[in-house]
């Protein structure tokens, strides 16, 4: 399988930390997202004390991928996660798309997955969340 | 009520990058793969209640254990009905007053606020944002635009819609209350028996100038 990342929603993990300060802080969200629109360095501040099993705030994005696969590929896939949306574009071609915590529920998966899938997966999380990927990295969830 | 639609997956972005595959994709999947994320402030409680009743969505809200309500009183939302009728309001504004009264003075006495918010209302305004893929808005507009539904997730319902007409004005053409999606009126007899004026208000949404 070969998966390529062509689009995401803007500012990731802007809204993976708006979303941690609005359950816990008295400002309203768009408050917060102002604040942190331009602020890197508060964003991944934010972002490092997320507790990566408390997966809601990972939820306000889109990644959407390309795909080359075999149809028992992405069968394999849909099974394996019900938040996976699958498009047949025509032959062995698909649109993925899911959110964050569902792409990293994919990555603690490992086992039985197709082939091809884990790259496409962690260079995604790399380009689109850098402090998201470098603690899933340095937890042993990522090479 | 404040809403915002902080960010979104623009289309054209899907689409150039399978135009330049020699690919192609329906309209209807197309918003299978999109996300829209608002930011709400100052609904009630009510209104966020019946919100994440629509589960294909993903919603982060003001928490109540760890967020001391302020000023309830002043903040409580008023549902129309109610502001309508100065009666009406007289008893709704001194039961919040009650409420705020009763929640502060068993958060003097130590209890802690996730247990003294058992009191609150559900006028109690909160913040929260929400993300739902354009297929999901579809059928959110399609149940809470509708004239059945309560006028406050009406009325967001409404903001929503016209955020997304502005961002992606071809794509939510054919969004509103499920009367104007589908030509007919699925509520019998329940209907409001308006659909004509309602598909009119649709066809325009958002769409003004």
């Amino acid at each position: 399988m070969r998966l390529k990342l062509i689009a995401s929603t803007p500012g990731v993990e802007t809204l993976v930390a708006t979303a941690i300060l609005t359950t816990s802080s008295g400002k309203t969200p768009q408050e917060i997202y102002g604040e942190l629109r331009g602020d890197k360095v508060r964003v991944e501040k934010i972002v490092k004390r997320i507790i990566l099993k408390h997966g809601s705030v990972l939820e306000h994005n889109r990644l959407v991928f390309l795909a080359e696969a075999e149809e028992n590929e992405i069968l394999s896939l849909l099974l394996a996660n019900r938040f996976l949306e699958a498009t047949r574009l025509g032959r062995g071609r698909w649109l993925l798309s899911c959110n964050l915590r569902t792409l990293l529920s994919l990555l603690k998966e490992g086992e039985g997955l197709p082939e091809g899938l884990r790259e496409g997966l962690e260079e995604a999380l790399r380009e689109v969340a850098p402090s998201l990927w470098r603690r899933v990295r340095d937890a042993g969830g990522a090479r | 009520m404040r809403v915002e639609l902080v960010s979104y997956l623009p289309s054209k972005l899907v689409l150039e990058a399978l135009r330049r595959e020699g690919l192609v994709i329906s309209e209807r999947e197309l918003l299978r793969h999109l996300s829209f994320t608002f930011a709400v402030s100052g609904i009630s409680r009510a209104c966020s209640h019946q919100l994440v009743r629509h589960r294909i969505a993903s919603y982060s809200q003001q928490s109540q254990r760890y967020v001391r309500i302020k000023e309830l009183a002043r903040m409580a939302v008023e549902p129309p009905t109610i502001s309508r009728r100065q009666e009406a309001q007289a008893i709704f504004r001194r039961q919040v007053e009650a409420a705020q009264e009763a929640y502060e003075n068993l958060i003097s006495l130590g209890i802690p606020e996730e247990d003294a918010r058992f009191i609150l209302p559900n006028a109690t305004p909160t913040n929260i944002l929400i993300t739902m893929t354009g297929s999901a808005l579809y059928h959110f507009f399609g149940l809470r635009c509708c004239n059945r539904a309560q006028a406050e997730i009406r009325e967001l319902a409404d903001r929503m819609l016209i955020l997304c007409r502005r961002v992606e004005p071809e794509l939510f053409r054919r969004a509103g209350p499920y009367c104007f999606q589908k030509g007919y009126c699925e509520e019998g007899r329940f209907s409001c028996g308006r659909m004509e004026e309602v598909k009119a208000k649709y066809e325009v949404l958002g769409y003004e100038r």
